[in-house]
């Protein structure tokens, strides 16, 4: 039996891109409101209602891992998520050209990857997501969303 | 990258950096965030400091001496929930006093990742031009093959040219390029700060664009006092009673809302119910056409819709929208029960770039006067405007964007038109101090009306929305307004001190730059919490009385950049029909009219102002610190006591 690993589960569909999620991340990882350096990136078309939260999807089989030269890519042993090791990263950008998802980016001027590492366990991003586009799957399959949920479109009630 | 160096003294929520561009001569200079910070917090009062200043009563609009100044404050860009806006502001050239909109979105918070809290622009270019900022770099590029293209053109087309989808770009249309005096900013497609005109005069200038990519970071002060400030906001926000109605339908709730209690302007305000306004209504546009919740940056509060019209004559038709302003502009105001011909109104003028109040008033007196034989076919270029006429209505918009014929004389709003026009059609022109009003009916909401008289860009409803007095809450009414009649939308007493201080807290919605929904209407934060956040953020000692008079001071500026341009206590006033005409029909609101005076003398004695001119005392504006613009005030002859 293979391993199982946790994941964000994104539904793209009803995704407001409000990119709360962006500011989420970059609050947890930098401490500040930085949403360039945030590990989930919203892309959007506006004018067809697209809104995409792109981010790493914790692969069972990762290609960036298994391009990086340097085993500068491991799991968490707790929640799987894939983490970089600085120490052994070389900056080539093999995981982000690796992935066929663009779950790993490399910004001009950084020299680490980013790549979302599950908070730990606790993906920030989800507790701001109210309309349950970002949810978490842990390891043992339970699924974890934000404190509430948003209705968004209309249920008996409200007509 | 940067990583957000700012001076010793402001150490997070504010980017640091007021941006300078003079398109005349194309020089571009950054000067550091001062002090005014503290007195006028940011957003729209940073921007009334600094307008105060640079223009002055001889100023002509669109000239090349008007500044446009682009402003986010403190909490755009962070994770405050609708921490997403931004304020324009020149001198307008629709109403000849102050020019100031907001809108929400993602361009206000972009401008603050790229450094900036304010952006000024000066002087005029020669040719069209689009102005770009990335971070530290600013370049003012051609736009000549973007001028004449529509606003969802004009922003696929610089998405397409910088190979960037995460560009933010505030845009002007075609109106704004042909002079229509109140064309509008538009940031993601429909996001407008429409009002008074700023669109024109980004176009006086020849500016086609603001574009802009922000890759820095807002640092923050305190995170954890911040964290905790957010989790009493989140709580407050996912517990309170309209929390799911707003996900739901946002502003749009108001079409059934307002027409319930007969307060739905109903064709040109000559009724305060509509027959068809379920079949335009929030709840319908959700059950029926919307796609999926939409919402401006990092809120939590998903108030806006994607929409997509699947069949009809409107098939096809998608787009995130619209507010209450422009559904009900284009239905009841009209006299039109087609939801999809509504949303095809607003899809017009986002295109096209025009204010949808503005636009409606326009029509809808266009449809009156008609009706009442004040104009002819032959006039209207061969159109026969009746109630509901679906053809005439976008014939209107188009020729008003183009300037043909009819529309030549609306482009400048209605009151131009009517003067020009003359013949009594001046009693039919919904308009305070040359800005048209809103769609609802201030007969039958005596603070609303209050507020639209006194709001300091003229005929607006944003600029204090007392909503406090559809509570009901008698003893509530009295604890803070003093009156019991404060809480009920149809009395009087307590309603100036009410306006007060609904004035105050949406100041301080828009000198945060976040949405005045949130803070305002659902109540999240006081100017205690406000001055917590904004200590937190900033490590500024912020107090909550502080914050509050800061809001007092930049309405007392306001104040003095319309008196100094000629306003009085007697432009303090409404459009007749709300003075003198019972509102009609069979509803809560049946044969309301506006006694303003009494109301009026209230509201001056609690702001300080002289009652007989509605000018600010000496005494207020020295209380406020504004000693120098008494000074300017004596200087431009204007009777301060």
């Amino acid at each position: 039996m293979t391993e199982r690993y946790s994941t964000l589960v994104v539904n793209r569909d009803i995704c407001t891109g409000c990119r709360a999620c962006e500011v989420a991340c970059s609050l947890a990882h930098e401490g500040c409101f930085w949403p360039e350096k945030s590990r989930v990136q919203v892309y959007k078309q506006e004018a067809d209602g697209v809104d995409y939260p792109v981010v790493c999807r914790q692969c069972d089989e990762p290609a960036c891992m298994e391009a990086c030269p340097a085993e500068a890519l491991k799991r968490n042993p707790k929640t799987g998520a894939i983490l970089v090791v600085e120490e052994n990263c070389v900056s080539c950008g093999a995981c982000v050209d690796a992935c066929p998802y663009e779950g790993a980016r490399l910004l001009e001027g950084e020299d680490k990857p980013l790549i979302c590492d599950l908070c730990g366990g606790e993906p920030s991003c989800v507790q701001r997501c109210v309309v349950h586009a970002l949810k978490y799957r842990n390891v043992s399959g339970q699924v974890i969303t934000a404190p509430v949920q948003a209705i968004t479109l209309p249920q008996e009630k409200l007509r | 990258m940067r990583k957000g160096v700012l001076h010793v003294n402001i150490q997070g929520g504010y980017a640091g950096t007021i941006l300078k561009v003079d398109l005349t001569d194309g020089r571009v200079a950054k000067e550091a965030l001062g002090d005014e910070i503290k007195s006028y917090l940011g957003g729209r009062g940073l921007n009334i400091r600094k307008l105060f200043s640079l223009v002055d009563h001889h100023t002509d609009p669109l000239s090349p001496q008007n500044p446009l100044l682009f402003s986010a404050g403190p909490l755009a860009g962070t994770m405050f929930p609708g921490g997403a806006r931004f304020n324009v502001s020149a001198k307008s050239p629709h109403t000849g006093i102050l020019g100031d909109a907001n809108a929400g979105g993602f361009f206000g918070p972009e401008l603050k990742f790229a450094g900036y809290d304010q952006l000024i622009i000066s002087g005029r270019s020669v040719k069209p031009v689009y102005l770009l900022i990335t971070d530290d770099r600013v370049e003012i590029r051609p736009a000549d093959h973007l001028w004449g293209r529509d606003v969802w053109e004009t922003q696929k087309a610089l998405q397409e040219e910088l190979k960037d989808s995460r560009i933010q770009v505030a845009c002007i249309g075609p109106a704004a390029e042909n002079g229509v005096t109140f064309a509008g900013v538009f940031a993601n497609l429909v996001r407008t700060a429409a009002r008074t005109g700023m669109g024109t005069v980004m176009g006086a200038k020849n500016l086609k664009a603001v574009v802009v990519r922000g890759r820095g970071c807002i640092p923050i002060h305190d995170r954890e006092r911040f964290q905790d400030l957010l989790n009493r906001i989140d709580e407050k926000i996912y517990a309170h009673s309209d929390y799911q109605a707003r996900a739901m339908m946002g502003t749009t709730k108001l079409v059934n809302a307002l027409n319930k209690f007969g307060c739905l302007a109903t064709r040109h305000f000559l009724a305060g119910d509509f027959a068809g306004a379920d079949a335009v209504s929030g709840e319908e546009l959700a059950a029926q056409l919307k796609v999926k919740s939409k919402a401006c940056f990092a809120c939590t509060i998903p108030c806006s819709r994607f929409f997509r019209i699947p069949s009809g004559p409107y098939a096809g038709l998608a787009s995130e929208g619209p507010e209450f302003e422009g559904l009900a502009g284009f239905s009841s105001r009209v006299g039109c029960d087609d939801l999809g011909f509504a949303l095809q109104g607003v899809d017009d003028c986002n295109r096209l770039g025009m204010d949808v109040i503005t636009a409606s008033e326009c029509v809808s007196f266009v449809m009156e006067c008609y009706a009442e034989g004040l104009l002819s076919r032959d006039e209207l270029d061969g159109l026969e405007p009746h109630w509901g006429d679906q053809h005439a209505v976008r014939e209107l918009l188009r020729k008003i964007v183009y300037r043909e014929g009819i529309g030549n004389l609306l482009a400048r709003g209605v009151r131009h038109a009517a003067r020009e026009l003359g013949r009594g059609t001046e009693k039919l022109a919904m308009h305070i101090k040359g800005l048209e009003v809103f769609q609802a009916d201030p007969r039958g909401l005596k603070g609303y009306a209050l507020g639209f008289a006194l709001a300091s860009r003229g005929g607006d409803h944003l600029r204090s929305e007392p909503s406090f007095e559809f509570s009901n809450d008698p003893d509530e009414g009295m604890r803070r307004y003093g009156a019991k009649e404060s809480a009920f939308r149809l009395e009087y007493k307590g309603k100036g001190r009410l306006v007060k201080h609904y004035e105050e807290w949406s100041a301080l919605s828009d000198c945060l730059s976040a949405c005045k929904n949130t803070i305002v209407n659902m109540e999240i934060i006081n100017f205690e919490e406000g001055a917590e956040l904004l200590q937190s953020l900033s490590g500024i000692p912020f107090t909550g009385e502080g914050v509050q008079q800061a809001c007092e001071r930049v309405l007392n500026l306001e104040r003095a950049f319309i008196v100094r341009e000629g306003i009085r206590r007697s432009d303090d006033t409404l459009p007749e029909r709300f003075l003198k005409e019972p509102l009609p029909g069979e509803h809560p609101s049946k044969g309301s009219v506006v006694e303003l005076e009494a109301m009026l003398d209230e509201y001056y004695e609690a702001r300080g102002w002289d009652l007989n001119t509605g000018i600010p005392t000496r005494e207020t504006l020295i209380r406020l610190g504004l000693e120098d613009v008494v000074g300017e005030l004596l200087a431009a002859r204007v009777p301060v006591v």
